[in-house]
C-alpha cells in the first residue's frame, strides 16, 4: 500500500490516532510494572492481580506488532516529537 | 490556616494543585526520558542543558511550595487506582479507531475505492482490542 491510496490529510488523521494510541499503550505497560507514583497530593497505584497483568502484556504486546505491521503497510514513518511543545502547551 | 476555607473552596484549592503537581511531574519525566522510541513516534527534547537544568530547579521550587501550602491548607493526600482510569482512555480509543475506518476519512476528501479493503479490518481489529483492554480492566478481578 501506498500513498495514493491516501491524500495527506487523511494519512495524517490515521496517523495522529495510531500515534496516540501507541502511546497510550505504552503508558498503561509501564503502568503494569506496579510502580507505585507518589505525588504530594496524590498517590497513583495499579490493582491488579500478577494473573492479569499478564494477560494484559500479552495483548498489549500483540496490539503493538499489529500497529508496526499496519504502518508499514500504510508507509507511516517515525515522527521525531519535541516535548518542548508538549511542555510549552 | 485549614479554617480558612470551607469544603468547597478547599476542593477547588486541591484540584488545581493536584493537577499542576502532575503536570510538573510529567515534564519532568519528559525532560529526563526523551530516549524512548516508539513505532511512530521518536522523541528528543530541543533545550540546552543549561535551561533543563534551570527547569528541574523551578519545578523543584513549585514542588516545595504545594507540599507547604498541603499543609498549610490541611490538603490531604488522594489515592488514584490507575485501573480506574484506563478503561475511559481505552473507550475514546476505541470511539477514535473506528472513525479511522475508510468510510470516515471522506472527511478529509475523496476516499481511494481500494482503501476500504487495505485499511478497515486493521482499524477494527484494533478498536476491538482498545474495547478489550477497557472491559479487562472494568472486570479487573484484582
Amino acid at each position: 500500500m501506498d500513498d495514493l491510496l491516501f491524500n495527506p490529510y487523511q494519512k495524517a488523521s490515521l496517523a495522529t490516532v495510531l500515534h496516540m494510541f501507541e502511546e497510550d499503550l505504552r503508558q498503561t505497560d509501564t503502568c503494569l510494572d506496579g510502580r507505585q507514583a507518589d505525588g504530594i497530593l496524590y498517590r497513583r497505584q495499579l490493582h491488579l492481580s500478577p494473573a492479569w497483568r499478564a494477560v494484559v502484556r500479552q495483548l498489549i504486546s500483540s496490539t503493538l506488532d499489529e500497529i508496526a505491521t499496519l504502518a508499514g503497510k500504510l508507509g507511516l514513518e517515525q515522527e521525531v516529537e519535541d516535548p518542548a511543545g508538549m511542555i510549552i502547551a | 490556616m485549614s479554617d480558612l476555607l470551607n469544603s468547597s473552596q478547599r476542593t477547588s484549592l486541591f484540584v488545581t494543585l493536584r493537577d499542576f503537581e502532575k503536570s510538573l511531574r510529567r515534564v519532568e519525566s519528559l525532560m529526563d526520558s526523551t530516549e524512548a522510541n516508539g513505532i511512530l513516534f521518536r522523541p528528543r527534547l530541543s533545550i540546552s542543558a543549561e535551561k533543563r537544568a534551570q527547569a528541574h530547579q523551578k519545578i523543584s521550587a513549585a514542588l516545595d511550595q504545594i507540599h507547604e501550602m498541603s499543609h498549610l491548607f490541611a490538603l490531604d493526600t488522594e489515592d488514584q487506582d490507575a485501573a480506574r482510569l484506563i478503561p475511559s482512555e481505552m473507550s475514546v480509543y476505541w470511539a477514535n479507531l473506528l472513525d479511522s475506518r475508510s468510510g470516515k476519512l471522506k472527511r478529509y476528501g475523496k476516499v481511494h475505492p481500494q482503501l476500504a479493503e487495505n485499511l478497515d479490518a486493521y482499524t477494527l481489529s484494533l478498536s476491538n482490542i482498545a474495547l478489550s483492554l477497557a472491559t479487562l480492566f472494568k472486570e479487573n478481578p484484582l
